[in-house]
């Protein structure tokens, strides 16, 4: 094959996985800011003749008993944020135990770990609503952001303890000699170095946390802790005739993960890619 | 003051010690950690880990024996009265012989196999391609994340507006070039739901196959493939040869992940479609859902969640055989 076809060849490929990636996201985004008059001809002219930011506007702005859009990203970001910072925390100093400290029951405790990995979800939530409800954290953020801690916990523990292993152990060896304690040497030598992996499994957390659904559906019942997932939900079955005020929900629903993920990818990719190929 | 002590250790790890100098190194951490009284390792073991367990065992391990427990009694929320009763192996006969279950199970089978089929090839072919140098590749490579990215429930909203008989861009497009003459209801008739629902899926998990396979693909060495080439060997048999083989603990991975993935899909398909039209996309963990918090069966839901994941195995298991004889000849 001559370079040029192979070139044009490569080219036509490329678009076509562009084309299908992007144009669902476009689209939606295109229905978002058109008026609606102009939405049952918008299929055969693929743009509007004029642009609105109305459906925005209204998204943002509607609030009744059942669901507050805006209340609902918040408690999305809350939640998210809250959990992400703790399992940061809770995960790397468990990882960090399973990396380098000898200690009895280790291994059964890493297979206890694992299997609590492979629970179906269905088959959890209504024992954790159970349990929620026993203790009264029924319907609130922190109900949500204690189930999300269980289901982030097992995998970052999971990938920061071969990020950890990764690590020389002369580095922590030397802090010793130099008077740290173990505290220390975790705090001021291992972490700092770990920072991009740090930060690879931080943005998981909050990918996870932010687009959990399932358990949200389950555990929140009022505005006070419904998440941006289970409002949208909502919005499909209430909205089905109003399709740009269900396109613009979406759109700004899905801004955080996607600008977090854009703007970690590196980190990300590497974190991703790490294990799988690697082992 | 301690910085710049610490800053000197990293250099000397950085340029490396030797046998001896590591050595002494060890021998002078350990009299270092048995002359200060510092804490046991075990005891640090714990400490580090308390959260964790506590959280794991009150919000896991709690509600996962629950959940065995349910799948043996039969418990009416709605008449809490009644109480448990022990009922033997009644739920698993009962989820078995209903033949919604079964519904269920054939078309999540198709779901899975068609989304994972779709996802792994379309994946490795957008990887193949991505591996070639281009102008803008670092700018497509990071497009490429943003459908696996979102929830779920929005990926179902996109593929309402694309699918929308009369807002949705697809039926615009078949229009304008005449392959369709008047506009199809691609969610809202039994034949073709699930074949929507199934490209939402591909849609939302060919970008991480991709990214797995462009990873794997970027760790074959050009000198390897240098050598094949001086071998005398050809681009076909390179690709067959080393590129392929290479890819096979790779692709063991994916289709463990996607296929766990595809078993358990649940937001989208409840978003989407709720199962409908005619339960035609009625995905085994709707039906877990409904047994469960629709008509609050919560044994029949538990007993069956289990019956699904020993599905699940069976599959991971069938897919290691395979791959690991292929990887033996």
């Amino acid at each position: 094959m001559s370079k040029s076809v192979k070139k044009v060849l490569l080219f036509i490929g490329v678009a076509l996985v562009m084309i299908f990636t992007l144009a669902p996201l476009i689209w939606a985004f295109i229905i978002s800011i058109s008026p609606g008059k102009e939405l049952a001809s918008l299929a055969r002219h693929w743009l509007p003749d004029s642009f609105t930011l109305m459906n925005y506007k209204q998204v943002l702005s509607l609030s009744d008993n059942a669901a507050s859009f805006k209340n609902s990203l918040l408690n999305s970001l809350i939640v998210a944020t809250v959990t992400t910072f703790f399992s940061l925390i809770f995960g790397s100093l468990g990882a960090y135990a399973f990396a380098r400290l000898r200690f009895r029951m280790k291994d059964r405790l890493a297979v206890i770990f694992l299997i609590t990995q492979m629970v179906p979800s269905i088959a959890i939530a209504l024992p954790m609503y159970l349990i929620f409800n026993r203790i009264g954290l029924l319907d609130t953020k922190s109900a949500l952001v204690l189930a999300n801690l269980s289901f982030t916990l097992p995998f970052i523990i999971w990938m920061m303890r071969a990020f950890f292993e990764s690590i020389p152990k002369e580095l922590e060896e030397s802090a010793f000699v130099d008077g740290l304690g173990r505290f220390g040497a975790l705090l001021r030598i291992i972490l700092p170095i770990s920072a991009p992996g740090l930060f690879a499994i931080g943005v998981f957390a909050y990918l996870n946390t932010w687009n959990e659904f399932n358990t949200a559906l389950v555990l929140t019942g009022s505005s006070q802790s419904k998440t941006m997932p289970v409002v949208i939900n909502e919005f499909l079955g209430r909205f089905s005739v109003d399709y740009g005020l269900m396109a613009s929900s979406g759109i700004i629903g899905l801004l955080p993960p996607v600008l977090l993920t854009l703007f970690f990818q590196r980190y990300l990719v590497d974190g991703m890619t790490a294990g799988a190929v690697k082992g | 003051m301690d910085k710049s002590k610490h800053s000197d250790s990293v250099v000397i790890q950085k340029e490396g010690l030797s046998m001896r100098g590591q050595a002494i190194l060890r021998q002078a951490a350990r009299s270092v950690l048995s002359s200060k009284k510092m804490i046991s390792e075990s005891k640090f073991a714990l400490l580090l880990l308390l959260p964790t367990i506590v959280i794991l065992l009150g919000l896991l391990l709690y509600p996962f024996l629950y959940s065995i427990y349910l799948c043996f009694v039969d418990l009416n929320l709605t008449k809490p009265w009644v109480g448990a009763k022990f009922i033997g192996l009644d739920n698993f006969s009962a989820v078995l012989k209903d033949g919604e279950f079964w519904l269920s199970m054939e078309t999540t089978l198709y779901f899975a196999v068609f989304s994972v089929a779709a996802s792994m090839i379309l994946g490795l072919a957008a990887a193949l391609l991505f591996n070639v140098k281009f102008r803008l590749r670092g700018l497509g490579r990071s497009l490429l994340l943003i459908p696996w990215a979102m929830p779920g429930v929005v990926n179902a909203m996109i593929w309402q507006t694309m699918l929308h008989p009369n807002y949705g861009l697809l039926n615009g497009v078949l229009l304008k070039t005449g392959l369709i003459e008047s506009p199809v209801g691609w969610l809202s008739d039994p034949k073709l739901a699930l074949a929507s629902v199934i490209m939402a899926q591909i849609w939302t998990s060919f970008p991480f196959v991709a990214l797995m396979y462009l990873a794997a693909l970027q760790s074959i060495s050009g000198e390897l493939i240098e050598a094949a080439k001086i071998d005398g060997a050809g681009s076909i048999r390179i690709f067959k040869d080393i590129v392929v083989k290479l890819l096979v603990p790779v692709t063991l991975v994916l289709l463990v992940l996607r296929t766990i993935d595809s078993f358990r899909v649940f937001d989208l398909v409840f978003a989407m479609t709720k199962g409908g039209p005619a339960n035609s996309t009625q995905l085994s963990g709707l039906y877990l859902y409904k047994q469960g918090f629709m008509f609050s069966d919560f044994g029949l839901g538990s007993a069956g969640s289990y019956i699904l994941t020993g599905f699940i195995l069976v599959f991971v298991l069938l897919y290691m055989r395979i791959l690991r004889q292929k990887d033996r000849v």
